[in-house]
């Protein structure tokens, strides 16, 4: 009777034994993340950082760099072979690309009234944020400049772009969430089972990175503290940007002047906001509707955001965060 | 019901029984702390030129040492690393101080060198936006 008893506790002890190791195993297979390759390079003047969750991700991080290197020709005001420079400096090009581009963001520059506008690039010349002549133009300086900016000073039509004498497109707005938009459409056509790429902060979050299927984990930067993020937004695939005063940024008599321009004032934005993390469809829209947050203020840009359908985490001057639409953020 | 005149009865157990036991217990403990192995973070830097990593260096093993590449100056400090100098004209990776995050990048663009953050074995995150 006994060693009856005994041999059933043993069978009992080993299958239980038996169910943890197996069950630690499924769930271990189901965590393991798929093989990473990653690499940080310059490329559209900015860091791009590249990871590949792939058994086999064959030339992903060297094919993704080529394509924002060949973006770079096409929207880069700073080449003038590019298309926008081409623009720029003769006032018609044609680009089968930029011509839907450029139609949606005056659509939402009319949401903005104005303060968005892609033709914004005569004023930022005169500004140079970020570039080693940075200055704060003269009253007069900018009111000149402001004649040329307008959503009327480009037409397209087509694959044609035309533009008014003087007026200067700058696709800074854009550039990056565009730049995220090509590398899903490649990656789409890959073997790999998932990526993160950040384009300057850009982020374009693509498949899945484990067999479990978790979402990615995305960190947003504080806007004033250095030592710590603000959170983290948990996404499936999609895009995620952000526009904050704090990227690039230049001070003068105490005052501190951002990069993020209202187009009807020709100055840094004082909407009340401070930082917008925009998730969105798109990589341009997401891009772009960083930037217009910023500019417009929180109760408009809520507005917008819930019209376009996408969500954000908005931070303003007081450091008080505002969440908008389904998106799922911790606050660290 | 009296407790009291209920028989003694002896545990079927035997040594073996034990072992068994104790090892499954062994097993478990294990497994518990596997899972929450890499909680501390260890922060390391890679210090890229021209698209190809040229450095790596465990952050808390840095004493303030000096890295230069390309046209760049590096300092390697505890828990920090930044640009102290550049030939660059715009200043902009000088300007951006301190990286001491997981996550943290910044780029001498002209110069072509890029350092990063990053973490040997905390994972709560995959990227950053800024």
């Amino acid at each position: 009777m006994a060693n009856r008893k005994r041999l059933i506790s043993m069978i009992a002890a080993l299958s239980l034994t038996a169910l943890i190791i197996i069950s630690v195993f499924f769930v271990s297979e189901r965590n393991k993340k798929y093989p990473l390759s990653e690499k940080s390079v310059i490329a559209m003047g900015t860091v791009v950082t590249e990871k590949i969750y792939s058994e086999n991700p064959g030339t992903a991080i060297r094919d993704i760099t080529s394509i924002i290197n060949g973006l770079e020709d096409t929207i880069s005001w700073r080449k003038e072979s590019s298309a926008i420079g081409i623009l720029n400096k003769d006032g018609k090009v044609q680009n089968k690309y930029l011509g839907e581009v450029i139609y949606d963001m005056q659509s939402l520059s009319r949401l903005t009234e104005g303060k968005f506008d892609l033709t914004v690039g005569r004023v930022s010349r005169l500004w140079n944020i970020g570039e080693e002549n940075e200055r704060v133009p003269s009253e007069n300086e900018i009111e000149e400049a402001l004649k040329t900016v307008g959503t009327d000073k480009v037409q397209a039509q087509g694959y044609t772009l035309t533009a008014d004498d003087g007026t200067l497109l700058d696709l800074g707005a854009i550039g990056k969430g565009y730049a995220c938009d090509l590398i899903y459409t490649y990656l789409s056509d890959t073997e790999a089972e998932g990526a993160i790429v950040s384009v300057g902060g850009s982020i374009v979050a693509y498949g899945k990175y484990n067999a479990k299927g978790d979402k990615w984990r995305i960190a947003v930067t504080h806007p004033r503290e250095t030592d710590r993020y603000l959170g983290v937004i948990s996404i499936d695939e999609g895009f995620v940007s952000t526009s904050g005063d704090y990227e690039r940024y230049f001070e003068k008599d105490g005052k501190r002047y951002h990069h993020i321009l209202d187009a009807t004032t020709g100055y840094p934005s004082e909407s009340g906001l401070i930082s917008a993390t925009v998730v969105a469809k798109s990589g341009v829209m997401s891009d772009a509707l960083s930037t217009a947050c910023l500019l417009v203020g929180e109760k408009k840009a809520i507005e917008i955001l819930e019209g376009a359908g996408a969500s954000a985490v908005l931070v303003d001057e007081n450091l008080n965060i505002t969440t908008v639409g389904e998106i799922e953020f911790e606050q660290q | 019901m009296n407790l009291n005149s209920s028989k003694k009865r002896k545990l079927p157990l035997l040594k073996g029984d034990i072992i068994l036991i104790a090892s499954l217990c062994l097993l478990i403990v294990i497994l518990f702390l596997c899972s929450f192995k890499g909680e501390n973070e260890k922060l390391t830097a890679e210090i890229y030129f021209e698209g190809e990593l040229i450095k790596t260096v465990a952050l808390s093993e840095c004493t303030g040492e000096e890295f230069t590449v390309g046209g760049c100056t590096l300092l390697l400090e505890k828990d920090s690393v930044s640009f102290t100098h550049s030939d660059c004209p715009d200043k902009l990776c000088i300007k951006r101080g301190k990286l001491k995050r997981k996550g943290d990048t910044m780029a001498c663009v002209p110069e072509k060198v890029v350092a990063v953050i990053k973490s040997e074995n905390k994972d709560d995150f995959h990227i950053a936006t800024y």
